[in-house]
């Protein structure tokens, strides 16, 4: 597949659970389906966001511990659960781009990869400015820590690769098989605050247990992560948008030079 | 407040980041709209 044949629907109509998925890989279907959903997406994100970050710094109280600068929290725990669900989405997409050859989800990949290291570098960032004053570090080699970082440089190789190759099927397919590998860090960011001793904190909220955190805390926190999950989607959907009518026009650019060269 | 630099420094990044991402998301789109519009007619998105 080139560019000028990405994102063309398919000729013959897949059968069974493939209809569905395929249904969104045409190109017109997509910017509709994506135009109507975009903006309840981005004006909720926004608005959460402000609210959950606006109780989190003027309202939510200081822990008796850390002080105010607990509040770095409502920054850094939903970067770093972006940065984990968002190499997870990435890995979804690169697996429907192998194995079903989803045009959408070659693209998908392509355009989470920078929101995603975005989402990385700010937790790393925040968690750096957190620990300064807490455990008078930046930084240490603490498995969390260094699990994260190797995750950003696997947002970084596939941003990389997946823009190294002139033909854009390559680029995908190899970007895919990296995505697909490094997501076996995913589990390792997870659990290393168990398998191994670290300086970082155990997890305040699981799936299986009762959170371990002041409600007064935990209600801003979930604002804040709601709100921007809500605005990650969103962006990448946005992004997304840009990438189908871009390679859309350069398809019909190419087509129409090839008409022309054909006439003359 | 204390450690005021610290946090003042977090949630600056974060709205630099965020508006870096939106605002480019955003106006990439508007400009892929365009070109579309301008090379195919018949998309009115």
């Amino acid at each position: 597949m080139d560019a000028s044949t990405a994102l063309a629907p398919s000729v013959e109509p897949p059968s069974g659970g493939r209809r569905n998925l395929h249904r969104f890989a045409n190109p017109g279907r997509f910017l509709r389906l994506s135009g109507k959903v975009l903006p309840f997406l981005a004006f909720p994100g926004l608005v959460i966001t402000l609210v959950g970050l606006g109780w989190g710094l003027f309202l939510a109280p200081a822990d008796w511990q850390q002080g105010d600068a607990v509040r770095i929290m409502y920054i850094h725990v939903p970067s770093a659960w972006l940065a984990s669900a968002g190499y997870a989405a990435l890995a979804a997409a690169s697996l429907a781009s192998l194995v079903w050859r989803h045009p959408l989800a070659d693209l998908a990949a392509f355009e989470i990869g920078p929101v995603g290291a975005g989402a990385t570098a700010l937790c790393l960032a925040t968690g750096s400015l957190w620990g300064k004053p807490m455990w008078g570090a930046w930084w240490v080699w603490d498995a969390r820590l260094t699990s994260v970082l190797v995750l950003f440089f696997l947002y970084l190789g596939h941003i990389a690769l997946t823009r190294a190759f002139d033909n854009l099927e390559r680029g995908a397919r190899a970007g895919a098989i990296l995505a697909l590998v490094g997501a076996v860090d995913l589990p390792i960011i997870k659990f290393s605050v168990e398998w191994w001793n670290t300086l970082h904190q155990p997890d305040s909220i699981t799936l299986t247990g009762a959170p371990t955190m002041y409600i007064g805390m935990l209600f801003p926190l979930f604002l804040s992560a709601l709100g921007m999950t809500l605005g990650f989607v969103a962006i990448c959907l946005a992004r997304t948008r840009a990438g189908v009518m871009e390679r859309r026009t350069r398809a019909l650019m190419l087509a129409r030079a090839r008409q022309e060269a054909g006439a003359a | 407040m204390n450690h005021l630099t610290y946090i003042i420094a977090a949630y600056g990044l974060f709205v630099m980041i965020a508006a870096w991402f939106s605002i480019g998301a955003w106006m990439r789109m508007g400009r892929a709209r365009r070109r579309l519009a301008a090379i195919d007619p018949r998309q009115h998105r």
